[in-house]
């Protein structure tokens, strides 16, 4: 038996498709950013005695 | 490649098919397939040059004095040893596996982002050039541990500035291949596959790379202050101007233990993989793994302070990480009881990927138990920075997280090559590693209990035989490791021609592609029944 359906995944499936893969990718990208700068900042904060 | 992509595959378009050659096709690669064999031979290359480390370390330990090499050079490899084996070895490993697996398990055409893996991945070599420069720079390389803990590692060589590029380097591709497989899981899945449809492999990965969306920046926060301490005059960790040095520590390690958790879980998923295949049983409980994974995930960033119990820290600090820390206990507890269950009355048979997957079970389970014992703050007044965490850590990831890729790529070798291996070989390669790694690190808890110190190039007379009995387990251990390639290279190169469904009792979605494997598969998604077919647990 195939392992396939026809017909492909319509066109317009996959523009929204690329864009929920785009905008899923920049929210991650932004939280890693966000985590790198909040702990240089909570560091700045709370580590030091001075 | 050996296999011939243009064969016409049942379900795929053949000329669609073509894939480009020579250098470009690496260089500029974008097939999931592709980027994940050059993960997975740079991963190689690195355990290679990660062993040839530890082989340096345990040759000079063979016995009390100094044999070969000067404290600081040996200090150099401990660290060198653990930075390639952690980010060059087990890591890009891993994202190997998630780069030829996922989208076959998802029914997807590719990762979802092609490009951004091609760059994750030609990160990696530069980031690694760079690091092993630093051995031929004055001051050799970074010899202070690879928990690079000021103030030590502020008064490094030169090479110091290098270890810091390569860190941040290697976090950027972690990071950038962690978006990669989340996007792809939550945007790319066949219709029909649901999130508790997917295989064990693809759920443990999928928290593995928000462990690391959430940890590596982390890390390269705490590298950025070092960097900044050293350079440009500020005081996060130095004592003299405010700071806390032991606040660097805090820090590390809230990277540092999720990181032990992302070099592990995948080793869960692919255990769970193969204990039902060679079983001919589904997993007992899918759902209750995929929730012990999770459980397993949360807890890891709660549990930090247990490396640092002999820092100092106030009672009730040390009672909360003890408990959280044993928390875990429950549910790996869980996993370890349904892939036992799993094997309860079942047809098992015992090829390579199985014998591995066993010995996981088994020897993850010792390094589990010391990881309990180290737990008890009384107890662990008396363990820490002895021979017996390096013991428990060891047992962890070497059985624990080598041992699981071997056994993936022993599982899934047939589907991507198209070819048998040598199972005599295999199993040869098995025995050796199983029996050496014991030799190897087991009397490393008699040390340890004994009192030997890590991170020491010379020890007290009394450590003689258990340190003779351990370097002879890691020469035997380092030179089993070299049969992996050369079955690989027999493999590709002359194997039999394996079927499309490689082990009788396999399942999931990789199993219905045809063999040999097409370059792009799944660019038409599969069925509703066939998705059911292949979710059988």
């Amino acid at each position: 038996m195939s392992a396939v359906i026809k017909p492909e995944i319509p066109a317009s499936e996959l523009a929204e498709r690329k864009r929920r893969a785009k905008r899923a990718a920049v929210l991650l990208g932004l939280v890693a950013v966000a985590v790198y700068v909040g702990f240089i900042v909570l560091t700045f904060t709370r580590g030091s005695h001075g | 490649m050996a296999y011939d992509s243009h064969a016409a595959a049942p379900g795929h378009d053949a000329h669609d098919d073509h894939k480009p050659h020579g250098w470009k096709r690496w260089v500029y690669a974008t097939n999931h397939k592709d980027i994940g064999t050059m993960y997975l031979v740079f991963a190689g290359l690195m355990f290679f040059i990660g062993g040839a480390m530890a082989m340096v370390i345990r040759a000079e330990l063979f016995k009390p004095g100094l044999q070969f090499v000067d404290p600081m050079f040996f200090n150099s490899m401990t660290t060198m040893h653990a930075l390639f084996m952690i980010f060059g070895a087990v890591m890009p490993a891993w994202t190997g596996l998630a780069n030829w697996q996922i989208p076959l398990q998802v029914g997807a055409p590719d990762m979802a982002l092609p490009r951004l893996n091609n760059f994750s991945f030609w990160i990696l070599p530069f980031a690694f050039t760079i690091l092993f420069c630093t051995l031929f720079v004055p001051g050799g390389g970074p010899a202070g541990g690879w928990t690079l803990y000021p103030p030590l590692v502020l008064q490094g060589s030169e090479s110091f500035p290098m270890v810091i590029f390569a860190i941040h380097l290697m976090g950027a591709s972690s990071i950038l291949g962690a978006i990669n497989v989340i996007v792809t899981i939550m945007n790319m899945r066949a219709p029909g596959m649901s999130l508790l449809r997917m295989p064990l492999f693809v759920w443990s990965w999928l928290i593995t790379a928000y462990l690391l969306i959430a940890v590596m920046p982390v890390l390269a926060g705490a590298v950025t202050m070092l960097l900044t301490d050293h350079f440009f005059g500020t005081t996060f960790f130095t004592a003299a101007g405010g700071g806390d040095p032991v606040m660097f520590q805090h820090i590390f390690w809230f990277f540092g233990h999720p990181e032990v958790y992302i070099l592990i879980l995948p080793a869960f998923g692919i255990v769970s993989e193969i204990i039902p295949t060679f079983a001919r049983k589904p997993i007992f409980g899918y759902e209750a793994m995929v929730y012990a994974i999770a459980s397993i995930a949360f807890l890891s960033f709660i549990v930090w302070a247990h490396h640092m119990f002999t820092v100092g820290m106030p009672l009730a600090g040390q009672l909360f990480f003890m408990l959280s820390t044993m928390l875990i206990a429950i549910p790996t507890g869980v996993k370890v009881f349904n892939w036992t269950a799993t094997m309860w009355k079942s047809s098992m048979t015992f090829e390579p990927p199985m014998l591995f997957a066993l010995a996981f079970l088994f020897l993850f389970t010792i390094g589990g138990f010391s990881g309990l014992m180290l737990a008890i703050v009384p107890a662990d007044f008396q363990y820490h920075d002895t021979y017996f965490v390096v013991a428990h850590f060891h047992y962890v990831l070497v059985p624990g997280a080598i041992f699981s890729i071997m056994a993936g790529v022993y599982y899934w070798l047939p589907k991507w090559t198209s070819r048998m291996y040598d199972m005599g070989l295999a199993k040869a390669h098995f025995w050796l590693s199983a029996i050496f790694v014991n030799v190897l690190f087991f009397p490393q808890h008699f040390l340890g209990l004994a009192g030997m110190p890590r991170r020491i190039p010379d020890y007290a007379v009394q450590f003689t035989d258990w340190n003779m009995i351990s370097s002879i387990g890691a020469f035997g251990f380092g030179l089993s490791q070299l049969i992996f390639p050369y079955l690989i290279w027999k493999c590709v190169k002359s194997g039999a021609p394996a079927p499309a469904r490689a082990w009788e009792g396999a399942h999931g979605l990789e199993w219905e592609l045809p063999s040999p494997l097409p370059y792009h598969t799944w660019e038409t998604p599969p069925s509703a029944d066939v998705i059911a077919r292949s979710a059988e647990h």
